[in-house]
């Protein structure tokens, strides 16, 4: 199944992610001053965004579609708008319908800015119904 | 105690749509923070409904509200967030957070979005924010020489 992005984060961020042969979903992206949440900061909720997104392309990729049920997200290091940084996602381990994921956002020069785990559910007939209609 | 009863925001939250959110909060009596408001087609994740990261983005924002009405405006640390239902979008919803628990310069908050026809929980956090006076005076000067520069 194609994941071709959410509308929010593939065109309200214009951000899309590339697999890897070992299966990580990566990107590498500028947060624009629109993201800001407290004065210079990139906001947390537009982190958690490009996180969401990314495992969900994650599980997408590996033809697991499935609805984000829980994520955690530690905040590591500010990331100020304007800051490039590499975003990468991969599938931890599948326990039945339960997918974990990690994810973390980093710093062109190494710092950790950001690491998250996620629990998403497998959902196939959900988005069996919509095939067609894209997604 | 702060005396402003609407925080002062972030920019993507304050921004109007499609680009923000277009959401302010606001202090109630019991200091927590509310608001009722809307996901855009914008916010779309799954066909018909936000996104995850649109309902963190707003749980987030709250969580920040609540502590700031506390008089503890601080950073997010870490955030979990529990996604109970599919958030519809273009539908009135009400996000509400509060700060249970101070310890040092930690505060602990909890949020959730509501539909409020039955009060069904669609989505709730826990965030745990850093916070200190010094980094209070901080932030607040930094949003008065951000806010002059405002023109949405």
């Amino acid at each position: 199944m194609q994941f071709i992005g959410s509308n929010f984060v593939a065109v309200g961020f214009g951000l899309t992610f590339t697999p890897t042969p070992e299966g990580v979903l990566t990107a590498q992206y500028t947060f624009d001053e629109g993201k800001q949440g407290p004065p210079t900061i990139v906001h947390g909720g537009a982190l958690a965004a490009v996180i969401d997104e990314a495992m969900t392309a994650v599980v997408f990729h590996l033809d697991l579609p499935a609805f984000t049920a829980k994520l955690n997200i530690d905040y590591r290091a500010a990331v100020r708008v304007g800051d490039t940084v590499r975003i990468q996602a991969r599938l931890d381990r599948q326990e039945g319908r339960k997918l974990f994921l990690t994810a973390s956002i980093t710093h062109l020069n190494g710092t950790l800015a950001a690491e998250a785990t996620g629990l998403f559910v497998y959902t196939p007939a959900f988005f069996e119904a919509l095939k067609g209609g894209g997604l | 105690m702060s005396d402003a009863a609407q925080f002062p925001g972030s920019r993507f939250m304050r921004k109007p749509s499609p680009h923000g959110f277009g959401v302010q909060l606001s202090m109630r009596e019991d200091r927590s923070a509310f608001a009722c408001f809307q996901f855009d087609a914008d916010k779309e994740g799954p066909p018909h409904y936000a996104h995850g990261g649109a309902v963190a983005t707003v749980l987030d924002e709250a969580m920040g509200a609540a502590a700031f009405f506390a008089n503890r405006l601080g950073f997010t640390l870490t955030m979990t967030v529990n996604y109970r239902a599919s958030a519809p979008l273009l539908t009135d919803l009400h996000v509400l957070a509060r700060v249970v628990r101070i310890e040092g310069k930690k505060t602990h908050v909890t949020a959730e979005i509501v539909l409020p026809e039955d009060g069904t929980v669609l989505a709730d956090a826990v965030g745990l924010f850093y916070t200190s006076e010094e980094l209070r005076e901080r932030i607040l000067q930094r949003y008065a020489q951000d806010n002059s520069k405002d023109e949405f």
